[in-house]
C-alpha cells in the first residue's frame, strides 16, 4: 500500500513538474498560444467542386470506336435526337444541379455489365473546360467513375471525324 | 586591432539586423519574424516603378512608387504570422502575377446590379461564390466590412458572381434568391444577410429575409420561378467553370485570377496597389 502511495506521489511531482514547465516555454516563446482565445479558431476551409480528374482524346481516336468504351452525350435530348454517335447514351449535363443517383447507378451498371473499360464523354462546345461534356466527365469522375476521357472539339468534332 | 575589428562586426550585424526594415509596420516586428522578412526584402524583387529589391527600392524612398512599401508591409504582415521565407517569396510572386497588366487575363461578366462599391471603378474585384458556403459566409461579409470602412470604398467595385457548389445542400435556391434579389436592386444587402443568417437558412427564410430588406414577396416568388433568372446563375456557373473555378470564394481582380488562400489583408493590399494607392 505504502508502495502505491509513493508512485502516486511521483507521478503528480513529475505531472506537476512537466505542467509548469511547459507553461514556462510557452509564456517565454513569442509565438505562445493565450491561456484564452482571443478569436476564434478558424476551421474553415474553401469550399470545393467535387471534380475528378479527366483525360483528352482527338475525335478520331481509336478508342472512341474500338468497342470497349461506354459513350455518353452530355448535350440536351433535342440535340441528341438530332445526331448523336451510335451507341451513345444521353445524360444532359445541368450546371446547377448533380446528377442524380439513379442516373449514376444506371451508368455504372452499365459500364459493368457491358464489360466496357473505359468511359468517353462528349458535350457541347470545343469540348473544354466550361463544356457540358467536360463538366459531366469530371462530374462522373468525382464520383468515383475511373478511366473517363472527353472528346476535344466536342460532339461537333465527332461528328465531323466520322 | 583584432578588438577594433571586432567590434565594427558586431556594429555591422547591429545595424544591418536593425535597421533594415523600414516601413512601420516592418519597424515593429521583433525576432525571427523580423529577420524572415529582412531576408524576404533582400531576395524578393519588386516590380513596375522599382525592379530592385524591395528593400533597395524602398531606400530609393521614391513617393510616386507605392509599390515597394506596400509589398514590404505584406512581407512584413506574413512574416508576422509566421510564414517561412519560402512561404513568403511565394505569395509575392502570385501577387506579381495578379498585377502584371500583360497576365492572361479572363472573361467575366459585369452586371450594375451584380456589384457593391463605385459601378464605374476602373478597379473590379469579382468573386465567385456558394451562397451555401460556410467559409464564404464567414469571409466575403468581412472583406465587404473591411472594404467599407477603408479608403477603398468608393474606388473598386466588387462583381458578384455565382458559382452554386453541387455537393452544398440548397446551393441553388440560394442563388437564384441572390440573384433575385439582385433584379431587386438588393444583391448585396441580401447576400451579406443569408451569410450572417447562415446557420438559420431555410427555403422558407427566403422570403422572409427579402421582406426584412423591404423586398416585395409576391415578386420575389415569381421571380425564383423565372427561367431566366435560373439561366442567368447557370450561365455564371458556366462562366467560372470555363475561366478555372473550382472552390469557392475564387476572385479575379481585374480578370486576373488571385491564386492561393483567401486573406481578407492580403486582397486589400493588391486592392490599394491597383488604385494606386
Amino acid at each position: 500500500m505504502r508502495t502505491f502511495w509513493i508512485i502516486l506521489r511521483d507521478a503528480v511531482i513529475i505531472c506537476a513538474v512537466i505542467a509548469v514547465a511547459g507553461i514556462l516555454i510557452n509564456a517565454v516563446r513569442p509565438d505562445g498560444l493565450p491561456f484564452i482565445a482571443d478569436k476564434p479558431y478558424d476551421i474553415f476551409v474553401p469550399c470545393p467542386e467535387a471534380l475528378g480528374t479527366v483525360e483528352m482524346i482527338a475525335p478520331g481516336d481509336s478508342r472512341l470506336t474500338d468497342g470497349k468504351a461506354f459513350i455518353v452525350d452530355a448535350r440536351s435530348q433535342e440535340e441528341f435526337d438530332a445526331w448523336h454517335l451510335d451507341g451513345a447514351v444521353c445524360i444532359t449535363y445541368d450546371y446547377l444541379e448533380p446528377i442524380s443517383d439513379e442516373e449514376l447507378k444506371n451508368v455504372t451498371l452499365n459500364i459493368v455489365n457491358s464489360g466496357k473499360e473505359r468511359l468517353i464523354v462528349y458535350g457541347d462546345g470545343d469540348g473544354g473546360q466550361g463544356s457540358t461534356g467536360y463538366e459531366l466527365g469530371r462530374e462522373l469522375a468525382g464520383k468515383g467513375v475511373s478511366h473517363v476521357f472527353i472528346v476535344e472539339g466536342g460532339a461537333d468534332a465527332v461528328r465531323k471525324s466520322r | 586591432m583584432k578588438k577594433v575589428m571586432f567590434f565594427v562586426g558586431l556594429l555591422t550585424m547591429f545595424i544591418t539586423g536593425h535597421a533594415a526594415a523600414q516601413t512601420p509596420g516592418c519597424d515593429a516586428l521583433e525576432g525571427a519574424a523580423r529577420d524572415t522578412a529582412n531576408q524576404a526584402m533582400s531576395s524578393i524583387h519588386a516590380y513596375g516603378c522599382c525592379t530592385d529589391s524591395v528593400s533597395d527600392c524602398l531606400k530609393k524612398s521614391d513617393s510616386s512608387c507605392k509599390t515597394s512599401e506596400l509589398l514590404a508591409n505584406e512581407i512584413c504582415r506574413l512574416a508576422k504570422k509566421g510564414s517561412s521565407l519560402k512561404d513568403i517569396e511565394d505569395a509575392v510572386a502570385r501577387r506579381k502575377k495578379v498585377m502584371d497588366p500583360a497576365a492572361k487575363t479572363f472573361a467575366i461578366e459585369v452586371l450594375p446590379e451584380h456589384i457593391w462599391g463605385n459601378p464605374d471603378a476602373k478597379v473590379i474585384l469579382s468573386v465567385y461564390l456558394c451562397g451555401r458556403c460556410p467559409y464564404c459566409s464567414r469571409h466575403v461579409p468581412l472583406l465587404i466590412r473591411t472594404l467599407e470602412a477603408s479608403s477603398l470604398k468608393d474606388k473598386v467595385a466588387v462583381n458578384l458572381r455565382y458559382f452554386p457548389i453541387k455537393a452544398h445542400t440548397n446551393s441553388t435556391p440560394a442563388a437564384l434568391a441572390i440573384e433575385v434579389s439582385a433584379q431587386m436592386g438588393q444583391a448585396w444587402p441580401y447576400l451579406i444577410k443569408s451569410y450572417e443568417n447562415f446557420d438559420a437558412f431555410s427555403l422558407a427564410k427566403i422570403t422572409v429575409w427579402g421582406q426584412e430588406l423591404g423586398m416585395d414577396t409576391e415578386r420575389m416568388n415569381a421571380l425564383m420561378k423565372d427561367p431566366k433568372i435560373r439561366a442567368s446563375v447557370a450561365a455564371s456557373k458556366k462562366e467560372g467553370l470555363t475561366n478555372g473555378v473550382t472552390t469557392t470564394p475564387t476572385f479575379f481582380l481585374n480578370g486576373r485570377r488571385i491564386e492561393g488562400t483567401f486573406d481578407v489583408e492580403a486582397i486589400m493590399s493588391m486592392l490599394h496597389e491597383a488604385v494606386g494607392e
